[in-house]
């Protein structure tokens, strides 16, 4: 009997012990299977490096598919034909990006609950990031992308061969072999489609046009009224140097349409949310022509400045078959190379900006919102229901209502969590209709050879609205690109009526007509997300595009340039001038010069007036500069403007009244009896920077320094704790041309000179596997702080030798 | 005693290069129940003999790697310093090792009446 009891005993506890090691708990992967040095974690420690020699078999190749790789694990993907060609990239990206690629999408989608079960992210719950996800239409966007895709039959075949690639690597995979967040989020991956695609490009639609003020400005204008908001707000700002020269004559006659008489006053809002696209996503890039080169011929510059993340944005790789030959960065999950070059043509993108998207206020019928009152009738509300599965909870679901202008991201009463969607609000933006054929674009971007092809490829492309920096042996071109909506002065800057046609989008800026520029006199050309156009643009694109500093110290550069070099441009990527504490600082200073200050005082006043406005990393002006700002910028604005729910005017323009208009009231601070003066707030901010600099860091100091007071980070795309890269050492910040923030910058860097032969460099934060426990994780992280570019191998055949060639893979 | 700790250890490894991780309480279950060794040395046996793969194991990879991916593991769980990993991968394959063989020997029990004790 009592070994009955005894076995019993003994087996149970083992059956308990496997049950519980090899269940997932909260956030602790099950333990037994992470340990396991046999399929846990241990399996992804890299051991062996790129093999010289691989043969993989993938069902559905036509013919053989070599990919070459060099010392940097670059694949250089050599195929007979385009359909080889994008299965290819699709299973080579899979292979070091697969987990980075389904996350994005899955975060795209709105189903991170899914996967994360409803937690909470910070200011918001995986579930409120869910709901907003759906709420503001990503996946009816995507399948509005995916319906242009698949009317074009040649893209849709690639867009279909690229997910046959990835899927080929997904059906391979034991679990064993999964990447190492799926071990530790305990999922597994699913299958790939064009669906997913389309995803991704929703994405990248809401990271670079995804940002509206309409609220926060309704508000201002509510509490203002329209004189001062206008003063305050500008159009175009002081000191501009827009995209397209101001001295640029533009030839066509167009009427753009009226503004609606009587104006349209919007309701106050409710509280705004945290969930918005980073503001300064953004970029820089120039062309000079050979002019102004030491070689004779054209170099082309890109920066584009998103969120570091690991594993990185982009991926690197070369596309070669018959008729295209091209390489620079792609993004994991999508066919083709978005920016880049091939043996003829350079080009890059910089964030256009436009206002392309609008919220209108919309009349219900009532409570039950099955009609809503536009042009003179009831129209019907479509209701749509989004189903978001919660791991380990119930499946939430949500109904979204859906007007001709797009989804009502808030019905009246609901609460939002996103800082801009107002309640009772239809979201009109032109990721979710005006859909171009993005795929057909790049497609053909990747094979121009010319100007002609280039602008030809541009057609195409509806969103997200950019520059397309251009240059070859001989020219160097701007494009201001996208599908921009045909308004009238100021249509969609506040929230607009949603019951007055005048109100919805009147049609398409022409093609011929957008912003461009071909060879200007001068030289050169730049963009760094400022305004395109000088006033005299018959059209109106939007109003809030970034202000001049950057585009004014790049035009410095390259207006002062007659022999650059390629390294010279790399220098000038680097360049920490900080135009706005030139402009901000002498100002600032001025007021403390008969003032009595404490003796800490004396001396951080002292090392900022040393300063040469350079946020160099081991310089100490740049924290105290930067400290002292922000604490005067809110010391000017808080008062008036709740920052929850209004938005503060631009630092520029609060420079300009500092310049311009010393005894504004604006300087009063409301909430005190007294009447402040700008050199009050001055005198007390900086005392206050003094004060905060000396309980965080001590004396004036090492500490004091910029690059450890800033502290990049690369922080990893799920934030598992150990998989980012955190505070590093590094200069920039927003509005220099090395925009490099504490989680933010450039992306990836190239420049491209356009000789005989095509000649680049480029580096990324971060490194060309996903895989955490690969030394390629992250391996380009110490060159991209140093500054350093990498010498780009563009091999021009699969047979060419090249010392730099460390591997083969043959893929049939 | 050291015969069934390898015996463990090496029929360990080729179960896990075939099967998924819960083949480590297969091992020492049907050892400890083949062979009719005493309850102790069932347990030690067990834990001994997936301790020491696991732990073998896991050494290799960590140093043949560069030890890259340990770091990051050990901030992500908090630990100290990356070497701990090896020991808590040791002591939970010990663990499963250790009760798989205890239960083996309870099992054994039940069917027949004394222990085969073979002494090495």
């Amino acid at each position: 009997m009592i070994k009955i009891v005894q076995a019993l005993f003994a087996n149970s506890m083992l059956i308990v012990i496997l049950v519980l090691s090899g269940t997932k708990f909260n956030n602790v992967p099950p333990l037994a299977k992470f340990f396991d040095p046999f399929g846990g974690f241990w399996n992804n420690a890299e051991v062996a490096g790129i093999p010289l020699q691989e043969e993989l078999k993938i069902q559905g190749l036509v013919e053989p598919v070599n990919v070459i790789y060099d010392d940097r694990g670059i694949p250089h993907i050599f195929a007979e034909n385009d359909h080889d060609l994008y299965m290819a990239q699709g299973f080579v990206t899979a292979r070091d990006r697969l987990w980075q690629m389904e996350f994005q999408t899955h975060a795209a989608a709105g189903r991170l609950s899914e996967i994360l079960g409803d937690i909470s992210l910070g200011k918001f719950t995986t579930l409120d990031f869910d709901l907003h996800q759906r709420r503001i239409g990503m996946v009816y966007g995507a399948d509005n992308i995916l319906l242009k895709i698949q009317a074009d039959t040649l893209m849709m075949a690639n867009s279909q061969a690229h997910s046959d690639g990835v899927n080929a690597y997904i059906n391979a995979l034991s679990p064993r072999d999964y990447p190492l967040e799926y071990k530790v989020l305990s999922y597994s991956p699913e299958e790939w489609n064009p669906r997913k695609t389309a995803l991704l490009l929703m994405l990248m639609l809401y990271d670079l046009s995804g940002s509206s003020s309409d609220l926060q400005m309704s508000n201002t204008l509510t509490k203002l009224g329209k004189e001062l908001t206008e003063k305050l707000f500008l159009n175009y700002p002081p000191k501009m140097q827009p995209i397209i020269p101001e001295k640029t004559d533009w030839l066509f006659q167009i009427r753009i349409p009226e503004s609606p008489k009587g104006g349209f006053t919007p309701k106050v809002g409710l509280q705004v949310s945290p969930i918005q696209p980073n503001p300064y996503n953004g970029s820089n890039s120039w062309a000079l022509s050979g002019k102004r080169t030491d070689d004779g011929f054209p170099i082309l510059a890109n920066d584009p400045h998103l969120a570091l993340k690991l594993p990185s944005v982009w991926y690197e790789l070369q596309l070669s078959a018959p008729g295209v030959n091209v390489y620079g960065v792609s993004l994991p999950g999508a066919p083709n190379i978005i920016i880049g070059f091939n043996e003829k043509i350079a080009w890059g993108v910089t964030n256009g900006g436009d206002d392309v998207m609008d919220w209108y206020e919309i009349k219900f019928k009532d409570n039950e919102l099955n009609e809503y009152w536009h042009d003179e009738q009831w129209k019907p509300v479509q209701k749509v229901v989004e189903s978001i599965a919660v791991r380990n909870g119930a499946v939430i679901r949500d109904t979204v209502l859906y007007t001709h202008h797009g989804p009502v991201s808030l019905k009246p009463g609901q609460t939002s969590f996103n800082r801009s969607i107002p309640v009772g609000h239809a979201l009109r933006w032109s990721a979710h209709s005006e859909v171009g054929d993005e795929s057909r674009a790049f497609f053909q971007l990747n094979r121009a050879q010319n100007y002609d092809e280039f602008t030809e490829a541009l057609r195409h492309y509806a969103g997200p609205p950019q520059n397309f920096t251009f240059a070859d042996q001989r020219n160097i071109a701007l494009w201001h690109n996208g599908m921009f909506p045909n308004k009238w002065r100021d249509q969609g800057k506040y929230i607009s009526d949603g019951t007055d046609p005048a109100y919805d989008w009147q049609g398409w800026t022409p093609h011929e007509h957008k912003p461009h520029i071909k060879n200007p006199k001068q030289g050169f050309i730049s963009s760094a997300n400022q305004n395109p156009t000088a006033p005299a643009y018959p059209y109106y694109l939007g109003w809030d595009f970034a202000p001049y500093y950057r585009a004014a110290r790049i035009n410095e550069w390259l207006s002062s340039t007659s022999n650059a070099q390629p390294d010279d441009i790399r220098v000038m990527l680097l360049d920490n001038k900080n135009l706005k504490a030139e402009a901000a600082l002498p100002i600032m200073i001025s007021a403390l010069d008969s003032v009595e200050l404490s003796e800490q005082c004396v001396r951080v006043l002292a090392e900022v007036k040393g300063w040469d406005y350079f946020n160099d990393a081991n310089k100490i002006g740049p924290t105290i500069f930067t400290v002292w700002w922000d604490n005067l910028n809110a010391a000017i604005w808080a008062d008036e403007f709740d920052p929850n729910n209004f938005l503060w005017p631009p630092g520029d323009r609060t420079i300009q009244l500092m310049r311009e208009e010393r005894s504004s009231l604006w300087f009063d601070n409301k909430q005190t009896a007294e009447v402040e003066n700008l050199n009050d707030l001055l005198l007390t901010t900086f005392q206050k920077t003094c004060r905060v600099l000396d309980a965080k860091y001590g004396a004036p100091g090492k500490k004091w320094r910029w690059g450890k007071h800033k502290g990049t980070d690369i922080a990893h795309l799920a934030h598992i704790p150990g998989l980012s890269d955190m505070n590093l050492n590094v200069g920039g910040d927003k509005g220099i041309i090395n925009a490099t923030s504490s989680t933010h910058g450039p992306s990836w860097r190239m420049v491209v000179s356009l000789g005989s032969e095509v000649e680049a460099w480029g580096i990324y934060p971060g490194g060309q596997s996903g895989n955490p426990g690969s030394k390629r994780y992250n391996d380009f992280v110490d060159e991209w702080v140093a500054g350093e570019l990498a010498e780009l191998l563009f091999l021009k055949s699969k047979d060419e030798k090249n010392a730099r060639i460390i591997g083969k893979l043959e893929l049939n | 005693m050291m015969l069934n700790i390898l015996a463990i250890a090496i029929l360990g490894y080729i179960g896990q290069s075939f099967f998924p991780w819960w083949c480590i309480a297969i091992v020492p279950f049907a050892v400890a129940f083949g062979r009719g060794i005493s309850g102790v040395k069932a347990l030690i046996a067990g834990a001994g003999g997936i301790g020491l793969l696991w732990l073998l194991v896991s050494a290799y990879l960590h140093f043949a790697s560069g030890g890259i991916l340990s770091v990051r593991i050990a901030e992500m769980l908090n630990l100290p310093f990356p070497l701990l990993l090896i020991l808590i991968t040791a002591i939970i394959g010990g663990g499963i090792g250790g009760t798989a063989g205890l239960a083996g020997y309870f099992t054994r029990q039940l069917f027949f009446r004394k222990t085969n004790e073979i002494q090495i």
